[in-house]
């Protein structure tokens, strides 16, 4: 009975009986869905941002599969420790602003790159578990907190500023 | 505590938002007015950002062709927490966390539909809707109903364990007449022996026939509405954790 309730509604069609709600959506209830979905993500910057996230996530994951020297020059590849480092930063969701993309380091690792206006940062996630930070701008500037570091409250600090000043 | 005035010490609402859609979509000459409503905005919302939404052309015996189609303006305040979204076919406001109360998010939403208003001209609406999505989080292995009071249900007979989840209502809304979706989404953790979901709760009504300031007063009914429909999806277990 509930369920005859709920399919008989439709505020905003242009009848409110079951036939009039069948002729209008049933043709194709799949691609209903679809859209109401991605109206309903358009319509959010928080579910935007956790479907980007979700991206992000899944390319750091896929970092994996790259192997040594892929780079010519004797890169190592990602290992378990350098991916494992990015994809829990990017999960506990430490900066409000997200990379605009998660790539292989030539330095052995993950690297985060991230874009505010004409500023750039770029996060590694060394394979021996330590972190790099670059801070930098389009010009060609290097920033002075360029830092190697194990404290990754500190390199968030830094990058915030960096990004946002 | 009447669900009129609810207000918690940590609310779990990640974004609150407020939509207002018009019946059709406009030219894409009124991006300039809608650049224009940015300028005006600048001073409080100094990032733009374009809105593009994508479609697919299908023809026969041609490969699927994808037209990008500017639709509009993101206008972001320079902490990033307040987003307006300036559309060609409606006007959205966000307020990300953390979320103050509903007089300060409303007022300002108000403000800057106003101006939105101003420069796109006369429009019929065709929707509005008040969306409050919380994020809740609880010790990992803990049932579900000891947080929540809607929830999917497995029987016991069978295993208890997720995987994931997303579930989807949809509920008739008697005065006014209006629809809510509430969607229920298991999040990955965040926190080490945490689980966490989102409680997304969207309510549209009919804007047909009213004037601005009905709108504006309708939109204020909504406040009990949404109010009501969250403290009974939550137990007071789940109340305690953001009290």
């Amino acid at each position: 009975m509930a369920t005859a309730e709920v399919l008989r509604f439709s505020p905003f069609g242009p009848g409110n009986s079951l036939r009039s709600y069948s002729a209008t959506r049933s043709a194709s209830p799949l691609r209903v869905v679809e859209k109401e979905m991605l109206r309903s993500t358009a319509n959010s910057q928080y579910l935007r941002r956790v479907q980007r996230l979700e991206v992000l996530i899944e390319q750091t994951k896929l970092l994996s599969q790259i192997g040594a020297n892929w780079d010519s020059y004797g890169a190592e590849a990602p290992n378990i420790t350098s991916i494992t480092s990015a994809v829990n930063f990017l999960i506990t969701g430490k900066l409000d602003l997200l990379p605009i993309r998660a790539i292989q380091s030539a330095e052995g690792g993950v690297a985060l790159s991230f874009a505010a206006g004409e500023k750039r940062a770029l996060l590694e996630f060394l394979n021996s578990g330590t972190v790099d930070l670059m801070l930098y701008d389009n010009l060609g500037n290097l920033s002075p907190e360029f830092s190697e570091s194990d404290d990754i409250e500190k390199v968030v600090s830094a990058i915030h500023f960096h990004l946002t000043r | 505590m009447s669900s009129d005035t609810l207000h918690f010490e940590k609310a779990p609402i990640v974004e609150a938002v407020i939509a207002i859609d018009l019946e059709e979509m406009l030219g894409a000459d009124c991006l300039g007015a809608l650049r224009e409503l940015g300028e005006q905005l600048n001073t409080s919302y100094p990032t733009i950002e374009e809105i593009r939404m994508g479609e697919f052309e299908f023809g026969l015996g041609t490969q699927p062709k994808q037209v990008e189609t500017q639709i509009g303006y993101f206008f972001k305040s320079s902490d990033g927490k307040q987003i307006i979204h300036a559309r060609r076919n409606g006007f959205g406001f966000s307020r990300l966390a953390p979320y103050q109360d509903w007089e300060t998010f409303t007022a300002e939403a108000r403000r800057t539909w106003t101006m939105y208003r101003k420069v796109i001209g006369p429009v019929k609406l065709r929707r509005w809707t008040v969306r409050y999505i919380n994020k809740l989080s609880w010790p990992a292995g803990e049932p579900m109903e000891k947080y929540l009071r809607v929830y999917p249900y497995i029987p016991e007979d069978l295993p208890q364990e997720l995987g994931s989840c997303f579930m989807r209502l949809q509920v008739p809304l008697g005065s006014p007449q209006g629809l809510l979706t509430q969607q229920l989404v298991a999040l990955p953790p965040e926190q080490p022996g945490k689980v966490a979901f989102l409680l997304d709760n969207e309510f549209a009504f009919s804007p047909i026939g009213l004037s601005d300031a009905i709108l504006w007063e309708q939109i204020d009914l909504a406040r009990e509405i949404k109010n009501r429909f969250f403290v009974n999806s939550i137990t007071d277990k789940m109340k305690e954790a953001f009290s």
